[in-house]
Protein backbone atom coordinates (compact mmCIF):
# COMPACT_ATOMS: atom_id res chain seq x y z
CA UNK A 1 0.00 0.00 0.00
CA UNK A 2 2.88 2.33 0.74
CA UNK A 3 3.93 4.20 -2.40
CA UNK A 4 6.96 6.42 -2.54
CA UNK A 5 6.26 7.78 -6.03
CA UNK A 6 4.93 11.29 -6.92
CA UNK A 7 6.06 12.91 -3.66
CA UNK A 8 6.95 16.18 -5.36
CA UNK A 9 3.60 16.26 -7.08
CA UNK A 10 1.93 15.92 -3.72
CA UNK A 11 3.96 18.77 -2.23
CA UNK A 12 3.13 20.91 -5.24
CA UNK A 13 -0.57 20.25 -4.69
CA UNK A 14 -0.31 21.19 -1.00
CA UNK A 15 1.52 24.42 -1.83
CA UNK A 16 -1.05 25.34 -4.48
CA UNK A 17 -3.89 24.70 -2.01
CA UNK A 18 -2.18 26.90 0.60
CA UNK A 19 -1.75 29.76 -1.86
CA UNK A 20 -5.39 29.53 -2.92
CA UNK A 21 -6.46 29.63 0.71
CA UNK A 22 -4.39 32.74 1.40
CA UNK A 23 -5.83 34.48 -1.66
CA UNK A 24 -9.39 33.72 -0.54
CA UNK A 25 -8.70 35.01 2.99
CA UNK A 26 -7.21 38.23 1.62
CA UNK A 27 -10.14 38.73 -0.75
CA UNK A 28 -12.73 38.23 1.98
CA UNK A 29 -10.99 40.64 4.35
CA UNK A 30 -10.98 43.43 1.81
CA UNK A 31 -14.53 43.07 0.47
CA UNK A 32 -17.99 43.18 1.97
CA UNK A 33 -19.79 39.97 2.77
CA UNK A 34 -23.24 41.46 2.18
CA UNK A 35 -24.71 44.78 1.07
CA UNK A 36 -25.56 45.77 4.62
CA UNK A 37 -22.20 44.96 6.15
CA UNK A 38 -18.89 46.72 5.76
CA UNK A 39 -15.54 45.15 5.08
CA UNK A 40 -12.74 45.06 7.61
CA UNK A 41 -11.05 47.90 5.76
CA UNK A 42 -14.19 50.08 5.97
CA UNK A 43 -14.49 49.45 9.70
CA UNK A 44 -10.91 50.54 10.30
CA UNK A 45 -11.48 53.73 8.31
CA UNK A 46 -14.62 54.54 10.28
CA UNK A 47 -12.86 53.97 13.59
CA UNK A 48 -9.99 56.20 12.53
CA UNK A 49 -12.39 58.96 11.45
CA UNK A 50 -14.33 58.73 14.70
CA UNK A 51 -11.18 59.02 16.79
CA UNK A 52 -9.97 61.94 14.71
CA UNK A 53 -13.30 63.76 14.99
CA UNK A 54 -13.54 63.23 18.74
CA UNK A 55 -10.01 64.49 19.23
CA UNK A 56 -10.76 67.61 17.19
CA UNK A 57 -13.88 68.46 19.19
CA UNK A 58 -12.21 67.62 22.51
CA UNK A 59 -9.28 69.91 21.73
CA UNK A 60 -11.57 72.75 20.67
CA UNK A 61 -13.87 72.38 23.68
CA UNK A 62 -11.12 72.48 26.29
CA UNK A 63 -11.19 75.52 28.54
CA UNK A 64 -9.61 76.61 31.79
CA UNK A 65 -12.06 77.19 34.67
CA UNK A 66 -13.70 80.57 34.29
CA UNK A 67 -13.00 80.82 30.57
CA UNK A 68 -14.94 79.79 27.49
CA UNK A 69 -13.59 77.18 25.09
CA UNK A 70 -12.57 77.98 21.52
CA UNK A 71 -15.55 76.06 20.21
CA UNK A 72 -17.97 78.00 22.40
CA UNK A 73 -16.43 81.28 21.30
CA UNK A 74 -16.90 80.28 17.64
CA UNK A 75 -20.57 79.49 18.29
CA UNK A 76 -21.09 82.80 20.08
CA UNK A 77 -19.82 84.90 17.15
CA UNK A 78 -21.33 82.82 14.35
CA UNK A 79 -23.48 84.91 12.02
CA UNK A 80 -25.74 82.02 11.07
CA UNK A 81 -24.43 81.73 7.49
CA UNK A 82 -23.50 78.53 5.71
CA UNK A 83 -19.95 78.16 4.41
CA UNK A 84 -18.37 75.80 1.92
CA UNK A 85 -14.76 74.85 1.25
CA UNK A 86 -13.66 76.13 -2.15
CA UNK A 87 -10.21 74.58 -2.20
CA UNK A 88 -8.39 77.35 -0.34
CA UNK A 89 -10.79 78.74 2.26
CA UNK A 90 -14.32 78.53 3.64
CA UNK A 91 -16.49 80.94 1.69
CA UNK A 92 -20.08 82.00 2.26
CA UNK A 93 -22.45 79.88 0.19
CA UNK A 94 -24.50 82.98 -0.69
CA UNK A 95 -21.91 85.77 -0.75
CA UNK A 96 -18.61 84.28 -1.91
CA UNK A 97 -16.61 87.31 -0.85
CA UNK A 98 -17.27 86.55 2.83
CA UNK A 99 -14.96 84.02 4.46
CA UNK A 100 -15.16 82.03 7.67
CA UNK A 101 -12.03 82.19 9.76
CA UNK A 102 -12.18 80.98 13.34
CA UNK A 103 -10.70 78.38 15.66
CA UNK A 104 -12.80 75.64 14.08
CA UNK A 105 -11.70 76.36 10.52
CA UNK A 106 -8.09 76.61 11.61
CA UNK A 107 -8.04 73.13 13.06
CA UNK A 108 -10.17 71.67 10.26
CA UNK A 109 -7.79 73.12 7.70
CA UNK A 110 -4.80 71.63 9.49
CA UNK A 111 -6.31 68.17 9.92
CA UNK A 112 -9.24 67.16 7.73
CA UNK A 113 -8.55 69.27 4.66
CA UNK A 114 -4.92 68.18 4.49
CA UNK A 115 -5.97 64.51 4.62
CA UNK A 116 -8.71 64.93 2.06
CA UNK A 117 -11.50 64.13 4.52
CA UNK A 118 -14.83 65.71 3.62
CA UNK A 119 -16.77 67.23 6.49
CA UNK A 120 -19.88 69.09 7.54
CA UNK A 121 -20.45 71.05 10.75
CA UNK A 122 -24.06 71.02 11.93
CA UNK A 123 -25.32 73.24 14.72
CA UNK A 124 -28.50 72.10 16.47
CA UNK A 125 -30.22 74.03 19.22
CA UNK A 126 -33.55 74.08 20.98
CA UNK A 127 -36.19 76.44 19.62
CA UNK A 128 -39.71 77.63 20.41
CA UNK A 129 -39.10 77.62 24.18
CA UNK A 130 -37.55 74.16 24.00
CA UNK A 131 -40.35 72.44 22.14
CA UNK A 132 -38.54 72.09 18.80
CA UNK A 133 -35.02 71.62 17.51
CA UNK A 134 -33.45 74.04 15.04
CA UNK A 135 -30.71 72.63 12.81
CA UNK A 136 -28.38 74.75 10.68
CA UNK A 137 -25.18 74.12 8.77
CA UNK A 138 -22.12 76.15 9.63
CA UNK A 139 -20.04 74.23 7.07
CA UNK A 140 -21.63 72.21 4.29
CA UNK A 141 -19.58 70.27 1.75
CA UNK A 142 -22.20 67.96 0.36
CA UNK A 143 -24.21 64.93 1.41
CA UNK A 144 -22.12 62.39 3.34
CA UNK A 145 -21.50 58.88 2.06
CA UNK A 146 -22.81 55.67 3.64
CA UNK A 147 -19.66 55.20 5.75
CA UNK A 148 -19.75 58.70 7.25
CA UNK A 149 -19.02 59.18 10.93
CA UNK A 150 -20.74 61.67 13.22
CA UNK A 151 -19.19 63.02 16.41
CA UNK A 152 -20.91 65.56 18.61
CA UNK A 153 -20.31 67.92 21.52
CA UNK A 154 -22.87 69.68 23.72
CA UNK A 155 -22.33 73.29 24.77
CA UNK A 156 -24.43 75.31 27.20
CA UNK A 157 -24.91 79.01 26.42
CA UNK A 158 -25.94 81.59 29.00
CA UNK A 159 -27.45 85.06 28.94
CA UNK A 160 -25.03 87.52 27.40
CA UNK A 161 -23.06 84.93 25.40
CA UNK A 162 -24.70 85.72 22.05
CA UNK A 163 -23.84 89.21 20.84
CA UNK A 164 -27.11 90.22 19.18
CA UNK A 165 -25.80 93.64 18.23
CA UNK A 166 -22.89 92.45 16.11
CA UNK A 167 -24.37 89.06 15.12
CA UNK A 168 -28.15 89.55 14.84
CA UNK A 169 -28.54 86.64 12.41
CA UNK A 170 -27.28 84.03 14.85
CA UNK A 171 -30.04 81.39 14.74
CA UNK A 172 -29.65 80.29 18.37
CA UNK A 173 -32.54 81.75 20.36
CA UNK A 174 -33.17 82.01 24.07
CA UNK A 175 -35.39 79.23 25.33
CA UNK A 176 -36.02 80.44 28.87
CA UNK A 177 -36.16 83.97 30.18
CA UNK A 178 -36.57 82.99 33.83
CA UNK A 179 -33.04 81.67 34.38
CA UNK A 180 -29.52 82.41 33.23
CA UNK A 181 -29.56 79.47 30.81
CA UNK A 182 -29.80 80.70 27.22
CA UNK A 183 -29.75 77.49 25.18
CA UNK A 184 -28.01 74.14 24.77
CA UNK A 185 -26.22 73.66 21.46
CA UNK A 186 -25.24 70.37 19.87
CA UNK A 187 -22.24 70.73 17.57
CA UNK A 188 -22.01 67.80 15.20
CA UNK A 189 -19.00 67.09 12.99
CA UNK A 190 -19.73 64.73 10.10
CA UNK A 191 -16.68 63.15 8.45
CA UNK A 192 -16.36 60.88 5.47
CA UNK A 193 -13.73 59.86 2.93
CA UNK A 194 -14.46 60.45 -0.70
CA UNK B 1 -22.71 -15.75 -3.80
CA UNK B 2 -19.29 -14.99 -2.27
CA UNK B 3 -18.28 -11.73 -0.67
CA UNK B 4 -16.40 -9.51 -3.14
CA UNK B 5 -12.99 -8.66 -1.74
CA UNK B 6 -11.02 -5.86 -3.33
CA UNK B 7 -7.94 -4.42 -1.77
CA UNK B 8 -7.17 -1.98 -4.60
CA UNK B 9 -7.36 1.88 -4.39
CA UNK B 10 -7.05 1.98 -0.58
CA UNK B 11 -4.82 5.02 -0.65
CA UNK B 12 -7.14 6.73 -3.11
CA UNK B 13 -10.08 6.34 -0.74
CA UNK B 14 -8.00 7.57 2.18
CA UNK B 15 -6.92 10.63 0.20
CA UNK B 16 -10.54 11.43 -0.65
CA UNK B 17 -11.51 11.19 3.01
CA UNK B 18 -8.64 13.47 4.05
CA UNK B 19 -9.60 16.01 1.37
CA UNK B 20 -13.21 16.06 2.57
CA UNK B 21 -12.11 16.68 6.16
CA UNK B 22 -9.75 19.39 4.93
CA UNK B 23 -12.56 21.14 3.06
CA UNK B 24 -14.70 21.19 6.19
CA UNK B 25 -11.87 22.63 8.26
CA UNK B 26 -11.13 25.22 5.57
CA UNK B 27 -14.76 26.32 5.48
CA UNK B 28 -14.86 26.76 9.25
CA UNK B 29 -11.58 28.66 9.20
CA UNK B 30 -12.77 31.03 6.48
CA UNK B 31 -15.99 31.67 8.37
CA UNK B 32 -14.10 32.61 11.52
CA UNK B 33 -11.68 34.84 9.63
CA UNK B 34 -14.50 36.65 7.87
CA UNK B 35 -16.23 37.68 11.08
CA UNK B 36 -13.38 38.16 13.52
CA UNK B 37 -12.21 41.24 11.66
CA UNK B 38 -15.65 42.82 11.93
CA UNK B 39 -15.98 41.97 15.61
CA UNK B 40 -12.56 43.41 16.40
CA UNK B 41 -13.37 46.55 14.42
CA UNK B 42 -16.65 47.16 16.20
CA UNK B 43 -15.01 46.81 19.59
CA UNK B 44 -12.16 49.11 18.64
CA UNK B 45 -13.81 52.41 19.51
CA UNK B 46 -16.38 53.20 22.14
CA UNK B 47 -17.89 56.66 21.62
CA UNK B 48 -19.92 56.45 24.84
CA UNK B 49 -16.95 57.52 26.96
CA UNK B 50 -16.72 60.79 25.03
CA UNK B 51 -20.42 61.46 25.58
CA UNK B 52 -20.08 60.81 29.31
CA UNK B 53 -17.01 63.06 29.60
CA UNK B 54 -18.78 65.84 27.70
CA UNK B 55 -21.88 65.41 29.87
CA UNK B 56 -19.85 65.73 33.07
CA UNK B 57 -18.03 68.78 31.77
CA UNK B 58 -21.13 70.64 30.63
CA UNK B 59 -22.96 69.79 33.88
CA UNK B 60 -20.08 71.03 36.01
CA UNK B 61 -19.91 74.26 33.99
CA UNK B 62 -23.64 74.75 34.37
CA UNK B 63 -23.45 74.23 38.12
CA UNK B 64 -20.79 76.94 38.32
CA UNK B 65 -22.94 79.25 36.21
CA UNK B 66 -26.02 78.53 38.34
CA UNK B 67 -24.03 79.29 41.46
CA UNK B 68 -22.92 82.65 40.07
CA UNK B 69 -26.45 83.68 39.12
CA UNK B 70 -28.08 82.25 42.27
CA UNK B 71 -26.72 85.07 44.48
CA UNK B 72 -26.93 82.83 47.53
CA UNK B 73 -30.47 81.65 46.80
CA UNK B 74 -30.95 77.91 46.78
CA UNK B 75 -34.26 78.36 44.98
CA UNK B 76 -32.61 80.20 42.09
CA UNK B 77 -29.97 77.50 41.84
CA UNK B 78 -32.59 74.75 41.83
CA UNK B 79 -34.67 76.52 39.21
CA UNK B 80 -31.76 76.87 36.82
CA UNK B 81 -30.66 73.27 37.33
CA UNK B 82 -34.19 72.03 36.71
CA UNK B 83 -34.36 74.07 33.53
CA UNK B 84 -30.95 72.79 32.46
CA UNK B 85 -31.91 69.18 33.18
CA UNK B 86 -35.10 69.41 31.15
CA UNK B 87 -33.43 70.93 28.10
CA UNK B 88 -30.28 68.82 28.26
CA UNK B 89 -32.28 65.60 28.27
CA UNK B 90 -34.01 66.73 25.07
CA UNK B 91 -30.68 67.27 23.29
CA UNK B 92 -29.36 63.88 24.32
CA UNK B 93 -32.64 62.22 23.36
CA UNK B 94 -31.89 63.26 19.75
CA UNK B 95 -29.03 60.75 19.83
CA UNK B 96 -31.05 58.03 21.55
CA UNK B 97 -29.41 58.66 24.92
CA UNK B 98 -31.19 59.21 28.21
CA UNK B 99 -29.87 61.82 30.63
CA UNK B 100 -31.24 62.95 33.98
CA UNK B 101 -29.56 65.25 36.47
CA UNK B 102 -30.89 65.07 40.01
CA UNK B 103 -30.01 65.20 43.68
CA UNK B 104 -28.18 68.49 43.33
CA UNK B 105 -27.19 70.17 46.57
CA UNK B 106 -26.46 73.86 46.93
CA UNK B 107 -23.87 74.12 49.71
CA UNK B 108 -21.24 76.57 48.46
CA UNK B 109 -18.37 76.26 47.94
CA UNK B 110 -19.17 72.59 47.34
CA UNK B 111 -21.92 71.70 44.88
CA UNK B 112 -23.05 68.13 44.23
CA UNK B 113 -25.23 66.49 41.60
CA UNK B 114 -26.05 63.03 40.33
CA UNK B 115 -26.07 62.32 36.59
CA UNK B 116 -27.90 59.33 35.19
CA UNK B 117 -26.79 58.42 31.67
CA UNK B 118 -28.26 55.55 29.71
CA UNK B 119 -28.11 54.09 26.22
CA UNK B 120 -29.10 50.75 24.79
CA UNK B 121 -25.75 49.28 25.96
CA UNK B 122 -24.66 51.43 28.87
CA UNK B 123 -26.24 52.71 32.06
CA UNK B 124 -24.22 54.90 34.41
CA UNK B 125 -24.85 56.86 37.57
CA UNK B 126 -22.24 59.54 38.10
CA UNK B 127 -21.90 61.74 41.16
CA UNK B 128 -20.02 64.95 40.49
CA UNK B 129 -18.77 67.48 42.97
CA UNK B 130 -17.80 71.01 42.02
CA UNK B 131 -15.73 73.34 44.14
CA UNK B 132 -16.73 76.87 43.16
CA UNK B 133 -14.08 78.52 45.28
CA UNK B 134 -11.40 77.77 42.64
Amino acid sequence: MLDEKAQLHTLEGVAAATIMLLVIVYAIDSTSMAPVTSSTADMRVETELQTLGQDILSALDYAEPGYDSKLKNDIKVWNGSEYVWNGTKYINATYAQNNLTNNLTEILNATLVKQGIAHNVVISSLADNGTNVSTNYMIYNGDPSNNAVIVSRKIALHDGDIDRINYPANPIDEIDNSTNLYNIVDVRLVLWRM
Amino acid sequence: MDIIENRDAQFLLLAGFIIAVGLVITTMLLNSIAFEGNMAGEAGSDPVKYDIANLMQVTADEMRSANRSANGSSQNFTEQMQNFNGNLSKMYALHGEGVNISNWSYTPPILNATIMFSTSRVRANIIIQVNVSV
